[in-house]
């Protein structure tokens, strides 16, 4: 009895849930939508678990903001799973998140999982090159998986910084007008560095929304270029395995606030 | 049309729960600690976001972005604060660089009455180190100045004229004549600076090869991180913490925005946005300066933050 009832009350939340997201479709939804996925060990603590049982926790939000992320038709999603700096955590943590990625990476993409489900293709963005070869293998086993779709884009950026991802994109925009050899610097703009970023090399539009979880206030690294101008930033309290519609409904109701105004002014 | 009407409905609820909140929080409101007590750590190098709303009397904005700016810097040298960054991204602050001036000299001034300060702007900004990959051509020292950084020095008459950076690190004394850098910068020093460096280097790697009796313009160009970041912090280096403050406050405040600010140099900057904590200004807003309770509550959570730097 107390099976059905919890079953029943399941049911109804996510039919709310549902509910829920259409209203909001009926007003202006980002393209593009970012989180910094913060707060996984403080929450694992909070329990008396061990930091690896936080990161499982991670993925299980993710796997979840990323299905409602799909219902609204958010067509970009850019998440910061490893930073290049994470390598100095203990061996034993990092070694565990590489199994995790390994792993969760390619049941996600997997026939009649989540990303085949809604059609969004992977990106894993960063310093591929510093992953062991085992890990290297799985994301081009995953990615693989999902090329040829084309509703939506899931960018996971691992191992990340962003200063390397700028410094890759001047790198481009210089090596390629030294090949066009007529010599021409004006040839490159702001724009021509956007184009050679990851993110827009992987198709991302501009960033809309920048979310960052458990309360820190920095970037730390993550799509500086992307969210200096013209980006909604919000860093919430709630650490990222808590994260849910509570959270991200008044964010997206303030974006919607901010299409509303400029369309008006 | 009728999902319009619920979504029109649940914007009206979010904005009222922001209300009620917002009133709650000024039932418990806390003042913030005293400018000079102690605080576990201070920023040493504080930049200060100016933002106003865009169809504000420019004039106006002119005078509040400059006021806000001299209390700003009065308040980081009573702290001992080295460096300070001021942007605003229309560049009015740049278009006023002369009158800053004026003001920091006349309050400096008005402030040491015993002791002279001068004021000096730097032909260019200061310096970086040495890349550590490659040497650059003596053209480097002109380049840095298209960075678009303004840098306006403080430090005491009769002390040896030494350039901008060395002078800041020197002398951190926490009393009100502790000498301070203060850079100006609007959009002109963001991705645009980026730009102009990657032009730069391409300069460079188009006369080195040209000039190099090598085969090796087949090797792919490589750029390492720490060539680009000498040169970009050589130009600005990265503020520790940031305050934005919107001088025409709206009710509810819009959501952050870093406004164009420099991307590179924001890595691990701690960012602040301060609020309007009085219930009157609230419920008829009116240009607000930034008050000294504001950015004492921005250094009570710079103090509080946690860097774990990747670990």
């Amino acid at each position: 009895m107390n099976a059905c009832y919890m079953s029943l009350l399941a049911g109804i939340k996510a039919q709310l849930m549902i509910l829920l997201l259409h209203i909001l479709s009926a007003g202006p939804i980002p393209r593009h939508v970012a989180f910094e996925m913060d707060g996984n060990r403080r929450f694992a603590r909070l329990t008396g678990r061990r930091a690896i049982e936080g990161h499982s926790d991670g993925f299980h939000t993710l796997k979840r903001v990323l299905e409602i992320c799909m219902r609204l038709d958010i067509r970009c999603v850019t998440v910061y799973a490893f930073a290049i700096e994470n390598f100095n955590r203990p061996p034993d943590e990092v070694g565990a998140l590489m199994k995790l990625a390994e792993e969760r990476l390619v049941e996600i993409a997997q026939n009649g999982a989540l990303l085949s489900q809604y059609g969004v293709r992977l990106n894993v963005l960063g310093h591929r090159e510093l992953l062991p070869m085992h890990v290297q293998v799985a994301i081009d086993k995953a990615e693989g998986m999902t090329r040829h779709n084309s509703r939506a884009i899931l960018n996971v950026c691992a191992p990340y910084a962003s200063r390397h991802e700028i410094t890759l994109a001047v790198q481009s925009v210089i090596q390629q007008a030294l090949d066009k050899e007529s010599f021409d610097s004006s040839s490159i703009t702001e724009q021509t560095i956007e184009e050679n970023l990851m993110t827009s090399l992987g198709g991302s539009p501009p960033l809309d929304i920048f979310i960052r979880t458990s309360g820190v206030k920095r970037l730390s690294g993550f799509l500086q270029w992307q969210c200096c101008e013209n980006t909604q930033i919000h860093m919430v309290n709630t650490y990222w395995p808590d994260f849910g519609l509570w959270d991200f409904v008044p964010i997206l109701l303030d974006y919607q606030r901010k299409v509303w105004a400029r369309s008006s002014s | 049309m009728v999902t319009s009407l619920f979504l029109w409905l649940l914007h009206l609820l979010h904005v009222s729960l922001v209300f009620l909140r917002t009133k709650f929080q000024k039932r418990r409101y806390l003042p913030p600690q005293l400018l000079t007590a102690y605080r576990s750590k201070l920023p040493k190098h504080l930049a200060i976001i100016l933002v106003s709303h865009h169809a504000a009397n420019p004039k106006h904005t002119e005078e509040l972005y400059l006021e806000s700016l001299v209390r700003v810097v009065k308040w980081c040298r009573a702290l001992g604060i080295g460096q300070v960054t001021a942007y605003d991204a229309e560049g009015i602050l740049l278009g006023c660089s002369d009158t800053i001036q004026e003001r920091l000299t006349y309050d400096d001034d008005l402030d040491t009455d015993e002791s002279e300060s001068e004021l000096e702007y730097p032909l260019t900004p200061p310096l970086s180190e040495a890349s550590e990959s490659r040497s650059h051509s003596p053209d480097l020292e002109d380049f840095t100045a298209l960075l678009n950084v303004t840098t306006v020095c403080s430090f005491r008459k009769g002390a040896s004229r030494h350039r901008a950076r060395e002078v800041a690190v020197r002398r951190r004394a926490h009393h009100k004549d502790s000498p301070l850098t203060l850079h100006i910068i609007s959009r002109s020093a963001s991705k645009a600076a980026i730009v102009s460096t990657a032009r730069f280097l391409l300069d460079e790697e188009f006369r080195r090869r040209q000039n190099s009796h090598d085969l090796d313009h087949v090797k792919a160009y490589e750029l390492p991180i720490s060539e680009l970041n000498s040169i970009l912090e050589g130009g600005l280096p990265s503020p520790d913490f940031m305050i934005v403050h919107h001088v025409h406050p709206q009710d509810p405040p819009p959501p952050l925005e870093l406004h164009g600010f420099p991307p590179w140099q924001i890595a691990l900057t701690e960012i602040h946005r301060t609020v309007v904590d009085d219930v009157a200004r609230l419920e008829h807003p009116k240009p607000s300066l930034i008050t000294e309770d504001a950015f004492c509550r921005a250094l009570d959570e710079y103090a509080g933050a946690q860097f774990r730097l990747g670990r």
